[in-house]
This record gives structure tokens, sequence and C-alpha cells, in this order.
């Protein structure tokens, strides 16, 4: 049980994490489950469909963002966004998927824009053929569509 | 973002209302492929709101299954995808079509679409032009729209011609679906007027609801299609950026809700056929732009509620005759005349005029046009307090008063107290007096007036001078409801784009702070008035 202005959170392998409420309302789907019913401030809230290692993630990025957001002196713009880049830089690929889906149900917004920002980074300025090889996408087209696609858009390539 | 959750059917869903209860839903194979949470609550009994995600058929759900081969990224949803390629600028997101099937529509999901032929300068081009444009474009990328002209008036044509042929072909992928927003930014002249026009067409069929459209060729000359956008019945708010428009409309652009024009020459008979055209326009603005010398704000448009006029040019005298206009906005570093013969709605007026004799001006000859003002804001440079005349027009409803001004003389504040009196409803009162400090000492001690609704006084640019220490003094004396009164050694100044930018003041150091309280202790009538001292 966690002490008042805490919330439990427990990931889908069972590990419980004793959070800071400012920290778990980051989250907009827990504030809602926060606001909407008082047990959930008490009790245990399920996290499902994501594992103690991500969740762990989430936290430690809503933990320097809550703080940020609550004293600016201490934890200042700079840092926050040195922060940022060192969090998504760190990430494998599929934690940053887990990540995007984890934080797109859990609608922590600001983690949601900073992860698409990485995606999107990481498809800028490469030719397609890389794209797919950094990201295993199959190229599954017949070579009459691509040539369709390729007609359509003959500015794009 | 929570497109990809549904809401599940009442029997899978916990009812109780008391107790929350996760639901997890299992595959044959022992795969969790969904998820749902269920949140009840006694006080919102039957409100039961259910949130499922739904795994994508193939999905594996976690990462100590998933082979490094795996494709992890095209079992995102959709919603993620375009988020993601939104993030691009529109020839790369364009490009990831050619990805796989499942990338191919993504592009054309997004309900937004802007078009920058800055952009396109620099992928286009290759090798050593590339550079040079990239060079070009970091320089100019963040300064302001207007500032960046130049570069764009060296886009060679072949570049034009690109950019037209990609424009074309993103408004074809885009046909037949819906658009909510199109936005482009483009350097084509009038040359290319038959092209412009026709994208307008398509876009009128778009069902689109923003458009913007900046101009950045150096005269700004292009005639706008504006009647062509006429029938686009869902289009509500247009921005248009350094174009020209013609002095008169046939028809009515009657889904138009808010029009913001910059850099659009409006002295030809433009401004009043907008208002006649454009029957339901909530919200008009303009800047930067050259204005008929009489402005005059009418027509039939009975929704119009607020009108901004900014940095424009040409204008000497402002006619309101408009029975909805509830605000009116207007910044020139010129003198204007004001003339409101029926405006019965205006109740919030933000003016910034400079010229000798504003102040007294404005009290005496506009404010007897405007009973029903109840918010005010005046900014002015070269006038002085001592002009006020002792007997000012009556502000009846006046709520909210801000006079920021800087006075080129010593100004007694004392001199503001016929204006407190001429607003007997008054309960927010912003004062700004920046100039030359009167020291001298009062003959006789200024006797307390009557401000009885008065609840925050603030006096801003405070550098604790005997008279703002008596001026103080006085409305702790004079008003018995006030509640704070506020005294700021910086100050805000009001900006032409009205938005507020705060200034350093005085530092004033403890022993100045002391003296200040104790000077001002126990004046107070009111005894809920709190006195804060800010620097």
């Amino acid at each position: 049980m966690a002490s008042k202005g805490n919330l439990t959170l427990k990931s889908c392998n069972g590990k419980e994490f004793i959070v800071e409420e400012k920290v778990a309302v980051m989250s907009t789907t827990i504030k809602n489950m926060v606001d909407v019913d008082d047990s959930f401030a008490q009790g245990v809230i399920p996290i499902i469909g994501v594992d103690g290692k991500i969740l762990a993630k989430l936290i430690e990025y809503c933990k320097e963002h809550a703080e940020a957001d609550e004293d600016e002196e201490v934890k200042s713009e700079e840092y926050l966004k040195k922060f940022d880049e060192k969090f998504v830089d760190e990430l494998n690929l599929n934690d940053l998927y887990d990540l995007l889906k984890a934080s797109n149900y859990l609608e922590i917004t600001k983690l949601l824009n900073l992860l698409c920002q990485k995606v999107a980074s990481m498809i800028k300025g490469k030719k397609p053929e890389e794209i797919r090889r950094i990201f295993n996408i199959k190229n599954d087209f017949t070579p009459e569509e691509e040539e369709e696609i390729n007609r359509q858009n003959p500015w794009a390539f | 973002m929570l497109k990809s959750f549904h809401i599940l059917d009442g029997t899978e869903v916990c009812c109780s209302g008391c107790k929350p209860l996760p639901l997890l839903i299992l595959a044959g194979t022992g795969v969790v492929i969904g998820i749902g949470l269920a949140i009840t609550s006694s006080g919102l009994w039957g409100k039961t709101v259910a949130l499922v995600e739904k795994y994508r058929k193939h999905s594996i759900l976690e990462g100590a299954f998933v082979d490094k081969q795996e494709d992890r990224i095209s079992l995102l949803s959709d919603d993620l995808l375009s988020d993601i390629i939104s993030r691009l600028d529109v020839i790369e997101a364009v490009r990831t079509r050619i990805l796989s099937r499942r990338w191919k529509n993504i592009f054309q999901s997004r309900s937004k679409l802007h078009l920058d032929c800055s952009t396109f300068g620099s992928i286009i081009l290759s090798g050593r032009r590339k550079n040079i444009f990239q060079y070009m474009f970091k320089l100019h990328s963040d300064r302001r729209t207007f500032e960046s002209i130049q570069h764009y008036d060296k886009c060679s044509r072949p570049h034009k011609l690109r950019f037209i042929k990609a424009v074309d072909q993103c408004l074809q992928l885009f046909s037949g679906q819906s658009m909510s927003y199109f936005g482009l930014k483009c350097c084509l002249g009038e040359e290319f007027a038959s092209n412009f026009n026709r994208w307008m067409q398509s876009i009128a069929t778009f069902g689109i609801q923003e458009l913007e459209i900046k101009f950045c060729v150096p005269d700004g000359f292009h005639l706008f299609p504006f009647q062509l956008l006429f029938e686009a019945a869902s289009l509500k708010y247009l921005y248009l950026v350094n174009c020209t428009l013609q002095p008169s409309f046939i028809g009515q652009f009657k889904s138009l809700q808010v029009l913001i024009l910059s850099k659009v020459s409006l002295h030809r008979g433009e401004f009043t056929s907008i208002l006649s055209s454009c029957v339901n326009l909530e919200r008009f603005t303009v800047c930067h732009s050259n204005l008929p010398p009489k402005l005059c704000i009418s027509g039939p448009c009975l929704q119009l509620r607020s009108v901004r006029i900014w940095s424009c040019y040409g204008v000497e005298e402002i006619e309101i005759r408009h029975g909805s206009l509830s605000a009116f906005h207007y910044y020139t570093d010129r003198m204007v005349r004001y003339l409101l013969p029926f405006a019965p709605k205006l109740d919030r007026l933000f003016i910034n005029f400079n010229a000798r004799g504003t102040v007294p001006y404005f009290f005496r000859e506009v404010a007897k046009d405007c009973g029903r003002l109840t918010k005010l804001l005046i900014q002015t440079k070269t006038d002085t307090l001592p002009y006020i005349p002792v007997k000012a027009n009556t502000f009846s409803s006046l709520r909210i008063l801000y006079l920021l001004t800087v006075p080129d003389t010593k100004a007694d504040l004392l001199g503001v107290r016929p204006i407190l009196a001429a607003c007997p409803l008054l309960e927010f009162f912003r004062l700004l007096v920046r100039g030359p400090v009167g020291n001298e000492p009062r003959d006789v001690k200024c006797s307390p007036g009557y401000h009885a609704h008065l609840k925050e006084m603030q006096l801003q640019g405070f550098r604790g001078t005997r008279n703002e220490i008596e001026f103080a003094s006085y409305i702790l004396r004079s008003a018995s409801a006030l509640r704070c009164l506020r005294l700021f050694t910086s100050y805000r100044s009001f900006h032409s784009d009205f938005s507020w930018t705060e200034e350093e003041g005085y530092v004033m150091d403890d022993v100045e702070r002391l003296l200040i309280y104790i000077k001002l202790k126990g004046q107070a009538i009111s005894t809920s008035a709190t006195v804060i001292l800010c620097g």
C-alpha cells in the first residue's frame, strides 16, 4: 500500500512501482482514473500490456519532467533537453516501439512527441532502401506497383 | 491520443461501480492480444468506460520473443505512423509511400498538409547548389517570414516548376478525401496565377476548414482569387500574407469566421467589400497593410465580434458603426480620430496611439460614445497626465482599466483622480507612468475619494518616490473594498501584436522597502487590503 500522495503502479509481469502522484499523473490515462475513482489512488493501478522494464523507463522520464514542472530552477529547460536527448539515444528499436505504444496508451503527450520525433529523425534524409534496412521493413510491392508510385510522385524521388 | 482504443460491449466490462477491475483477454495461444481497462465509479454509476487496445493480427507482444529481423514499426497504429511522418517535410513524407504496402496510404491519412517551397529547394537541388541553398535557408529559417522574402526571390524557374508539379500531385493524392488544413508558402508570382487559381478551386472541394497562404515574392502583387473560396462551404479560417485582393466581390463568403490579412493592400475599398461579403465573419485581423484614410467598420456581418488592426498605415479617422462588435484593438504610432456613432455592444477597447493630449481627448471625446465599455487599455507615449480635464465623462460600466503612459515632463500621479472618478464601478486598475519623476511634496495632503468597487490596484515602474507613495496612500484611503495594492518596480509594455513584455525596473534595497511599508502602514480603510511590493 502506498502512502498518501503516492500511487502504486503494477506492470503486466507483476512488478510494482511506488511513485509520487504528480509523477504518475503525467499520464492523462492514469490522471483520469485517479480523478474518476478514489479507490485507484489507494490501491494498485494495473498498467496492462506494459512490462516492468518499459514501465521503469516511463517512470524515469515522468519523474524528471514532473520535477521540472514543479521547480524550474532546479531543472532548467536546457537540462531537460539534454535529458530527453540522452533518454531517446539510449533506446534500442524494440524499447522505442514499446515506449511509443505505452506512451500512446497512457497518454503521456510529451514523451509521445519526443518518441515520434525520434522516429521521424531516423527517417529524415534517408533513401527508402536505408529506411527499410533500419526498420526491417520488407518491400512487398510488385515492380509494377512500385513503378506506379514513382509515377504518381516523381518529384519526391 | 486514444484513437486506437475501442469501447467494449457491456458483457466484458465490470459494472459493479465500486471496485476497479482490469480485464485480460486471452487468446488460444496464451498470448495476451488485447488489453482492457475498466474505470468505474460509484459516483458515476453506469458510466463505465472501457478502453481496449487492439493489437494487430500478427502482433507478438514482448521484446524477448521478437526476432531481430521483425518489422515492428509497421505494426504501430495508423495514428502513430501518421503522427511520425507528419513531422517530416512533405517530400520525405511522400517518399515513405514507397517503403511497403503498409506505408503506401499513411501519407494521405493526415488531415493537415503544409507545402513550403523553401524546403523543396534544399532537398531537390543536388551537389554544390544544394549546400548553398541549405546554407541560405538556415540563415533565414528562424527569422520572420517577411525577412526571408529575399531568399525566395532567388528561386529559379525550374525550382518553381518542380514545386508546382509537387503541389499538383499532392492535391491529386488527396482528391476525394477530406483535409482540414492546407498551408502554402510559396514564391510564385503573377505568372503562375492560373496554376494557383486551379489549386484554390480544388481545395474548395476538400471540405477544408483552415487555409493559410503566404506569398514570398518581393512585391507581393499576386492577385489572390478570394472569390473562388466562396465555394468552400466549410472554410472557417483564412490567413493571407503578402498579396492583393480585388476591390469588390460578387456574392457572399458565407462560411468564413476568422480572417487574418497581413501585408494585403486594402485602401481601394477592399476593407468595406470584405465586411459586406463575409456575412458570418466573427474575427477580423489586419496587420502591416495599407488602409484607407477613413476606415469605417460597418456592414451586414452580424456575427462580427472582434476587429484587430496593428502596424497598418494610411488611417486618419476610424468610424465604428456596428451593432454587434464587442472588441476593438488598434495599435498605431500616429494620432487617429475616433468616431463611435453606433457601437452599442462595444465592451473591450485596446488602443495605442501617440500624440499630445491623447489621454484627455480619449476620455473626453471617445468616452461619451461607449457607455457599455467594461475593459479599456490605453497606451500612449507622448502625453502628460496634467492634461486630464477635471470633468471627464463617465465610463459607467468600466470594470478593468489599463493606463500606460510615458509623459515627457514631470507627471503628478494624483492627476488620474478625475479618471478614477469617471469610472464608478472600476474593479481593477493598472497604472504605469514612465517618465521624469516628480519628487516635490504637495502643499496640501489630498483628501480621499470614493472608489467603492476597486479591488486591485497595480502601480508599475514603481520607484518609491514621494508622489508615488502619496498616490498609493490616496488609493488605500479611498478604496473601501480594496483587496490588493501591488507596487511593481518592473513594468509590462504592450506591443503592436497585442502581447506583453516584462521590463526590468528600479532595483530597491531592503531599507527602502521598509520605509515604504512604514509610510503606507495603517492607511487602508479596507480591512482586507494587502500591500505587495514586488521587485
